[in-house]
């Protein structure tokens, strides 16, 4: 029926859905179905439950004898491979499972088989160290590793003692390119997580495969559970894409009268409009909306938790950003690099400003400012300039590393004479190691510049 | 792979089904998704549908598209499914529940998993409207076709066709989807 298609017809060429439905993994199970040979199929095993043959006993066998592609994507599709035996288990009350599991990645242990909680992991199981699993909900597992018990996701169970393919690593930002359902754990097939936003931040802080478990700052209701995307469905770090973050100690959140409202300075913001003016509409996480100068958005909202933190801590440690007003000063030594605009500042400040000249990538400003007296080796405008270019990701490297630092780290500022340190440490424990110091140095004028190669 | 290559082929092996899954599948699990309005059976009967053709006997001759010959099994193998659905429901099964299958939550996140809002249209479109819609505008398939695959008389798909493009552009240009099937 080819004749006048309507327009709309069109529309239809793609889909239904964005991703792919009929994954990798459903070909692989079909495939090992099918030189399995005759073995029953799901619908086929529902029809021999169904004429009263051991109803009980088949769908206790099927839970103790594969439990993981139970929990795992696809729970439907996965019959018993290993020979039933004799003695069925019951099928009401605790449903634990014969023999150690091991766990493919580290992950939290929880009071309750619900991500849905402000409880923070009561332990964290390791891999390659023996699980009982106890007992199943959903797709969460009540498991005792070593005499520590709680509730795990699932799908990290495994037989292999020495498979371990989920891999913590160094949080690094990423963004939602557009507004995407999160899984609860990878080769999720159909996610089952909360939906983020465009422009929504998420720190990745582990890996595997294709997949990645990221962090989220959640508004509406607590999650402590795991949340998973495909790595492709996320951008790669650009500020300057990213809707989702903190405001400047100091800035001046209008509403639509112009009224000057108060919002807690290290709440995180999502920016909802960004205006031609340069300025953002911005709103909180308790929900005021208003509107602020884009310059004092910082796009990272990873780092109200950590102000959080800190400022649990002594008044000695000192604060990642700039505020509202210093920015402006920034800007103007920016704009100039006139080097009568640094006088006066103290080596925070300054550490501050270099901090800041590297996220906005604005290398001419970084070069001015580290120390170029006589008597100290610092390379040419050209050749710098030129070996950073060679290196194309060292944008994204500076990046992540300030925002992994601003993340989970706090500044301390020694002096001794000409000399400056600022010390970097976590905000909560680490260890002598873990602590990190960048240098600074006063010249002859007096002013405090940055040593060549600070953080060596 | 050519279409021709199907013919000849006496019996599937693993890496010819392999193939096959790869070419067809996303668009047999479609075709059982319109069919049923369910992922979790889509998923169960383009299972059934692969292994159906893999274990079965008949072959392909070549008599129509691969692809219409695959729905033709998928088509079969949903009404099976659904045949046998109600025994599903009335037994205790003790089967894990998952967050986010319950309709409501899967309802919500269906939505913003949707490659246009059209599928919101179609998808709420009465089945026997919905899979002629469907068939003729994203698979092209010629009225003859469409009625040798449903065992519809061709004047039937016709008139059925029309009225399911007529409801699905008043559902559409109303901006409503509220008249769900």
């Amino acid at each position: 029926m080819s004749e006048h298609r309507p327009d709309w017809y069109g529309r239809m060429k793609a889909g239904p859905f964005r991703e792919r439905t009929f994954t990798e993994e459903c070909m692989k199970e079909i495939g090992r179905k099918a030189r399995d040979g005759g073995r029953r199929s799901r619908s086929g095993m529902w029809m021999y439950a169904a004429s009263g043959l051991a109803v009980a006993s088949v769908l206790a066998l099927v839970l103790v004898l594969q439990p993981v592609g139970w929990f795992g994507t696809k729970p439907s599709m996965t019959m018993p491979t290993v020979t039933p035996q004799a003695t069925p288990l019951p099928t009401e009350g605790p449903k634990p499972m014969i023999g150690d599991f091991y766990a493919k990645g580290e992950t939290g242990l929880y009071t309750a088989p619900n991500p849905h909680t402000k409880e923070a992991a009561v332990f964290t199981v390791t891999t390659g160290v023996p699980l009982k699993v106890l007992d199943i909900s959903g797709g969460y597992a009540k498991v005792n590793q070593d005499g520590n018990a709680g509730w795990m996701n699932a799908w990290y169970l495994t037989k292999e003692k020495d498979e371990a393919p989920v891999d913590a690593v160094e949080p690094y930002l990423m963004f939602a390119g557009s507004a995407v359902t999160m899984s609860v754990n990878p080769e999720e097939m159909e996610p089952s997580g909360p939906e983020v936003a465009p422009g929504k931040v998420v720190k990745v802080v582990k890996e595997f495969q294709d997949w990645v478990g990221v962090d989220i700052v959640t508004y509406d209701q607590p999650y402590g559970g795991e949340l998973w995307l495909r790595k492709s469905e996320l951008m790669d770090w650009d500020p300057a894409m990213a809707m989702e973050g903190v405001l400047r100690q100091g800035a001046v959140i209008k509403d639509i009268s112009g009224r000057e409202i108060e919002v807690p300075w290290f709440n995180s913001v999502f920016v909802e409009e960004k205006m031609a003016n340069g300025r953002y509409r911005i709103r909180s996480e308790d929900g005021i909306t208003g509107f602020v100068d884009g310059r004092d958005f910082v796009p990272n909202p990873f780092i109200a938790e950590n102000e959080k933190r800190r400022l649990l801590l002594s008044a000695m440690t000192e604060n990642w950003l700039m505020t509202s007003e210093e920015i402006k000063g920034y800007e103007r030594y920016a704009a100039s690099r006139d080097e009568n605009l640094l006088r006066g500042l103290s080596p925070i400040q300054i550490f501050r400003y270099y901090v800041q000249a590297q996220l906005n990538r604005d290398e001419k400003t970084v070069y001015a400012l580290l120390i170029q007296d006589e008597g100290f080796t610092v390379p040419d405008y050209d050749t710098y300039i030129n070996e950073i270019s060679n290196d194309t990701g060292l944008a994204q490297r500076t990046w992540r590393m300030w925002d992994r630092l601003m993340m989970g780290y706090r500044l301390g500022e020694e002096v001794e004479s000409g000399q400056a340190t600022i010390t970097i440490r976590p905000t909560f424990g680490g260890t002598v190691e873990d602590v990190r110091g960048f240098q600074l140095l006063r010249n002859k004028a007096g002013i405090w510049k940055v040593a060549w190669l600070p953080m060596q | 792979m050519e279409q021709d290559y199907w013919r000849f082929v006496e019996r599937f092996s693993p890496e010819d089904l392999n193939e096959l899954m790869r070419q067809y599948g996303q668009e047999v699990w479609n075709y059982a998704y319109f069919l049923t309005k369910r992922k979790d059976w889509a998923d169960d009967i383009a299972q059934e549908t692969f292994l159906k053709v893999f274990r079965s006997p008949n072959r392909y001759r070549g008599e129509s598209s691969m692809q219409t010959w695959l729905f033709a099994i998928t088509r079969n193998c949903a009404f099976n499914y659904r045949r046998s659905a109600f025994l599903r429901r009335v037994i205790p099964v003790g089967q894990p529940e998952r967050p986010g299958r319950e309709p409501s939550a899967e309802a919500v996140a269906m939505g913003n998993q949707l490659a246009d809002e059209i599928w919101e249209t179609v998808m709420a479109l009465p089945a026997k409207y919905r899979e002629l819609l469907v068939l003729d505008a994203k698979y092209e398939m010629s009225l003859k076709e469409m009625a040798e695959l449903t065992g519809l008389p061709v004047g039937t798909v016709k008139s059925r066709l029309s009225r399911a493009r007529r409801k699905a552009a008043e559902m559409w240009e109303g901006g409503g989807v509220h008249e769900r099937a």
